[in-house]
């Protein structure tokens, strides 16, 4: 039993490495998400028993499918058969002439469309399992399906997790601080809709794909988004939950490698996950980027988001999407050996490129700030009163940090000041409030 | 998959009707054309629906007080495509989804050979 560890590490990897696979090729064959999702598990399960004795098989993910289709096959048999009795039973209630007896006595009659024309010896073919005939391979039609807009957001980030991700429901409840019983509803009522609203279970057409695409990405980005600035909750679980965002980015970009926008989302990811340790000092508070310990960036994570960067460099063209841009922003943070020595003209740059393509009042806000600190903190100045004439952004405490920090470099310490405490007025969270408390001593103590 | 398309005029955030771009009858015809569409039609101006209540027995009628610009039924269509996402893509070509909005309702068949509805298994209830 001495190779029991081993073993164990390599069913946890499978489980990574192999969870979407099975669960989306039971769902193409089976068209049951549910039952997908319990075969697969059940197939980790047996994996755990047998793989000690029998030795892990050469190629894990084909043994983990095999098993998976036959527990569901045996399932979907079982399910028929009970249906039929049902269906017997119904049928000599209508001979006896009580219609509803069945009905009445509790016994719920067979959804037809549960047994939607399956045939438990028909089209399984053996062999190249998660591609159809089609050739599309079967966890893109999962991305797509459980990232579709005619999804509630919160509905799409729980099915993306709980399905591709094969996180638990106790999992993604804790990550998102929601009782188990609402995310499991949560999760239940999306797959009813997908099935009620006939939601297809494909790769969108060419026309609508960019569209779906940048609809994939922005709940991978969201759901990177909620470990990241783990304000509240458990720090560790919401780490976890970057580190999901980037294992589904990387699977995205594997499986649609031309997508420039897919591999800008996870080299942003990368760079920007590269500063989590450093982001929260030994007390738990929040440091700000300019005040961060440099040395404690995960470098070789910043590493691995530049290569993707270089690579993309070197094949797209002059077309740079909003991803894309952020990602040669944090970049931009991610080389600079010091704060001072930050190379603001350049990001001031990206960020002219970004706000055409993106009118969103935070972006324009960092435009600004980047051309501020880029030498220009007048201008940007201006910029940001603009922005405050204009509404976009009442009540966003961002709004007066940022004029503070442009104020304090043209040397006006007073209104500085005066925006700091507008700010702390209107901070959400408590770290933040402290930081901003923090900034204005540092600012009155000049 | 069947769904009832309902069609509103103009929302508040919605853009100009403008005639020469949103021509119906081309909508239909290639709607038609490409056999998504079972039939459709307009409906007459807002303040001509007649609202049919049955309480305690007695019935009650009334003409349907005005409706919001954005809730006001114009028209419907019924579809019958593969998936949500075919109707979708033929929907969002009416010309009043540039204006207005159109609803897709996924329609839930019922055979009441196999599946009695609560209505009709009330009925047999209150009749016992």
């Amino acid at each position: 039993m001495t190779q029991a560890p081993a073993t164990h590490d390599a069913v946890a990897r499978a489980y990574r490495d192999e969870w979407a696979r099975v669960t989306a090729t039971l769902i193409r064959h089976t068209g049951d998400w549910t039952l997908a999702e319990d075969c697969a598990a059940e197939a980790f399960a047996r994996a755990l028993e047998r793989w000690p004795a029998e030795g892990v098989p050469r190629n894990p993910g084909a043994w983990l499918t095999t098993v998976a289709k036959h527990l569901a096959i045996d399932r979907l048999r079982r399910r028929t058969n009970e249906a039929a009795k049902v269906r017997e039973a119904a049928e000599m209630d209508e001979v006896e002439g009580g219609r509803n007896v069945g009905r009445r006595a509790g016994v719920p009659l067979p959804a037809t469309d549960d047994l939607v024309d399956f045939d438990p010896a028909g089209d399984w073919g053996e062999g190249a399992d998660d591609s159809s005939d089609d050739g599309v391979d079967d966890r893109l039609r999962l991305v797509f399906t459980c990232c579709h807009p005619a999804l509630a957001l919160d509905a799409r980030v729980a099915l993306t997790l709980r399905t591709l991700g094969g996180l638990t429901t106790e999992e993604i409840a804790r990550a998102f601080l929601v009782p188990e019983p609402t995310m499991a509803q949560r999760i239940v009522r999306a797959k009813q809709r997908i099935r009620n609203a006939g939601i297809p279970y494909r790769v969108p057409d060419a026309a609508s794909l960019p569209e779906r695409l940048g609809g994939v990405l922005a709940v991978l980005y969201l759901v990177f988004n909620a470990g990241y600035s783990a304000s509240g909750g458990d720090a560790e679980r919401r780490g976890a939950l970057a580190d999901e965002a980037i294992r589904l980015a990387r699977l995205v970009v594997r499986l649609m490698p031309d997508e420039g926008e897919a591999a800008s989302l996870l080299a942003l990811m990368l760079l920007q996950d590269s500063r989590r340790r450093a982001r929260v000092d030994a007390d738990g508070e929040l440091v700000l980027l300019d005040a961060q310990d440099r040395s404690r960036w995960d470098a070789a994570e910043i590493e691995s988001g530049l290569a993707v960067l270089r690579a993309l460099g070197r094949r797209t063209g002059g077309i740079r999407g909003p991803y894309r841009l952020q990602a040669e922003i944090a970049a931009c943070h991610a080389t600079a050996p010091t704060a001072d020595e930050t190379d603001f003209d350049r990001i001031a740059g990206f960020y002219d490129e970004l706000a055409a393509l993106d009118s969103s009042p935070v972006v324009a806000l960092n435009r600004a700030l980047a051309h501020g600190f880029a030498g220009r903190a007048q201008a940007g100045l201006d910029e940001l009163d603009r922005l405050e004439a204009s509404g976009a952004l009442d009540r966003y405490h961002l709004l007066p940090a940022a004029q503070a920090e442009l104020l304090v470099r043209l040397g006006r310490t007073d209104a500085a000041a005066a925006r700091l405490h507008e700010s702390l007025a209107l901070a959400p969270t408590e770290a933040e409030q402290r930081q901003l408390r923090r900034r204005l001593a540092e600012v009155t103590a000049r | 998959m069947e769904y009832l398309m309902l069609i509103t005029d103009q929302d508040a955030d919605g853009e100009a009707w403008v005639p020469e771009l949103d021509d119906f009858a081309a909508w239909v015809a290639d709607a038609d054309a490409n056999g998504v569409r079972v039939r459709g039609n307009r409906l007459q101006p807002n303040g001509e629906s007649t609202i049919v209540k049955r309480r305690a027995g007695g019935l009650l009628v009334t003409d349907a007080p005005l409706a919001e610009p954005e809730e006001w039924i114009a028209g419907y269509d019924v579809l019958e495509t593969d998936s949500l996402d075919d109707a979708i893509e033929v929907a969002s070509r009416h010309p009043r989804a540039r204006t207005g909005h159109v609803t897709l309702h996924p329609v839930w068949p019922v055979d009441f050979d196999t599946v009695p509805t609560p209505a009709v298994a009330d009925v047999s209830l209150s009749g016992e």
